[in-house]
């Protein structure tokens, strides 16, 4: 299905609405959807875009809603519902984060053997992108002309082909890809039907494990068979391990063929180029960039952008950004969560403590949120923003995290709730003002400041004496 | 939110452009969602709102159509909405601060005259 279609489709947009139905309060929910599933029912032209307004709807119904601070909590009241929205906003991250292909190949180390010395090669401009961009004879001109620099290069371009009856994914590549990327292959020991002819083909197809668990069943005596590519016969001559292959383009097996094969495509058939750099030439730093220009054959130079397939050390990064979020954090929110003078009402020491292991367990889960959600964001998207999307991540749940802590109640940990103005500017020399939250069991007030004053610099609590606990039973 | 210390405020109604075009919209007989967004060439996600906001302040009032008249259009039934006098009242002093908005959206009682 395109994404067009995909757009187009009426489920989707149901499921826009019922999305947006969430954030609506509960009384008016249903006759809000049905409102808005017959207007869609009229709608012809762009009905997701129609769709999407239906949340601005929402989110007006809920700042606007009678129901006390409904729009503010989305159900999270309870610190135990709170603590376990988290849990499983933080399990989903992760789980996607292991699942998306891009976000897992960026936590998992490099399968490729010293991958420092692997470099990308691209045409000068094209690179980091999943299509091909070096002609295969300017990949023969690399590879007659860099010896000096690279002891191998290889070449590979996907394409779809029938082999037997399926339709796979198939990189056409040259013979030494698997030795340039050091990736070991399994070669199973051929089964009794599998032997290998005399007059065997002389192109070899490497299968990816998936791809040989699904159309090949498995079968322990897949290698030395002889199976048709696109026509032509090629032996299969081994599989690589799970989750080796992190380069562009998904491939399901590698066609390797040797250089005459190679030498009768169209010269400007273009496809991707991988070089393992020569130990005795500079070691680029990970994640590096680099321009290589090479005397072509008609005159002028070829101009390439190599990049290094070696990972810079991610574990650094992120604590490195977890520690800048911390420091902006003071920059744009207070950090002080209130006054919470000591009386004879005052929680005891263990409820005092119950509330910092709240704070801490939010602050906790939030890092595999931000994490893991900013990985799995890139890999949706394609898009390379780990570092600023972390940081712009953290910093936002962390004042999350404050400003929630700061309207609850200290005792039973619930959100506060019936936020009431208080006074006006006007008001500032004679009394405070601002805003005063209750706790709905009866255990305080809090008063929230609009400025802070000299007599009221920060929101303070006020603990209610049992004697108020009628009123809120 | 709840205020402890209310000032008098002034009750005169100003309405936004916007909204003023869409009380237009439904003073000339666009009834529901979709017709006000169709005329005004306004986003659903500005429509809505407004109209809830319109709603609110009890300028329109809105009404769902009977199942049997949707049945026999073979459609959902709709949801309409229509002035209320205060609505009337206020979108005639909206024409003042907006002369253009009548020429705009011309109501039924302008195109007869």
């Amino acid at each position: 299905m395109t994404p067009a279609h995909w757009l187009g489709s009426a489920p989707l947009h149901l499921a826009i609405l019922r999305t947006a139905a969430w954030l609506v309060p509960g009384p008016q929910r249903s006759e809000w959807f049905a409102e808005w599933r017959a207007e869609l029912w009229y709608v012809e032209r762009s009905p997701a875009v129609f769709c999407l307004g239906a949340f601005r709807d929402a989110f007006w119904l809920r700042r606007n809603s009678p129901t006390p601070n409904a729009c503010h909590t989305f159900g999270l009241e309870s610190p135990s519902r709170c603590i376990l929205f988290l849990a499983v906003l933080a399990a989903v991250s992760m789980f996607l984060a292991f699942r998306l292909p891009l976000a897992r190949d960026m936590i998992l180390p490099s399968p490729y053997g010293d991958a420092r010395n692997l470099a990308m090669i691209s045409a000068e401009g094209r690179s980091g992108g999943q299509i091909p961009t070096v002609p295969i004879e300017q990949f023969q001109s690399l590879a007659n002309r860099m010896q000096h620099r690279f002891t191998g290069l290889a070449f590979y371009r996907p394409m779809q082909t029938r082999v037997q009856t399926a339709e796979l994914s198939v990189g056409l590549a040259s013979a030494n890809l698997f030795d340039v990327l050091q990736i070991p292959v399994s070669s199973l020991a051929p089964g009794p039907g599998g032997r290998q002819p005399a007059g065997q083909p002389a192109t070899r197809l490497i299968l990816s494990r998936a791809a040989w668990r699904k159309y090949f069943d498995a079968d322990p005596g897949i290698v030395g068979r002889v199976l048709e590519v696109g026509g032509q016969p090629a032996v299969v001559a081994g599989v690589i391990p799970a989750n080796s292959w992190r380069l562009p383009g998904r491939m399901d097996a590698w066609l390797l063929q040797d250089e005459a094969h190679l030498a009768a495509l169209p010269p400007r058939t273009e496809g991707f180029v991988l070089g393992r750099i020569r130990t005795s030439v500079t070691q680029p730093q990970p994640d590096a960039r680099w321009r290589l220009s090479v005397p072509a054959e008609q005159g002028g130079y070829d101009r390439f952008e190599c990049s290094s397939l070696a990972y810079g050390n991610a574990g650094m990064a992120y604590l490195s950004t977890i520690f800048v979020s911390l420091l902006l954090l003071s920059i744009t929110t207070p950090l002080a969560l209130g006054e919470y003078p000591a009386n004879r009402h005052s929680p005891t020491g263990a409820i005092g403590l119950r509330r910092w292991i709240f704070l801490a367990i939010k602050l906790v889960l939030i890092l595999p949120i931000a994490c893991c959600g900013t990985l799995d964001l890139a890999a949706i998207t394609s898009m390379n923003f780990q570092p600023h999307g972390l940081l712009v991540g953290l910093i936002l749940a962390w004042r999350w995290a404050l400003i929630d802590q700061r309207q609850r109640c200290p005792v039973c940990l619930r959100l506060l709730s019936n936020p009431t103005r208080i006074g006006g500017p006007s008001h500032m020399f004679l009394e405070w003002y601002g805003t005063e939250l209750i706790c709905a069991r009866g255990h305080g007030l809090l008063y929230v400041p609009e400025i802070p004053t000299s007599c009221c610099s920060m929101q303070r609590w006020q603990y209610l004496d049992p004697s108020w606990g009628s009123l809120f039973s | 939110m709840l205020h402890r210390y209310n000032l008098p405020v002034a009750l005169e109604a100003k309405l936004s452009h916007t909204a003023a075009i869409i009380l237009q919209a439904i003073h000339a007989g666009h009834g529901y969602g979709f017709s006000v967004m169709e005329m005004t060439g306004l986003p659903s996600g500005t429509v809505y709102p407004a109209m809830r906001r319109l709603e609110r302040d009890s300028l329109i009032r809105s009404s769902w159509e009977s199942q049997s008249i949707a049945d026999a259009g073979q459609r959902p039934p709709r949801k309409y909405y229509k002035l209320t006098r205060s609505g009337k009242a206020t979108l005639e002093a909206s024409h003042k601060r907006y002369p253009l908005l009548a020429r705009l959206i011309p109501s039924p009682e302008a195109e007869n005259a």
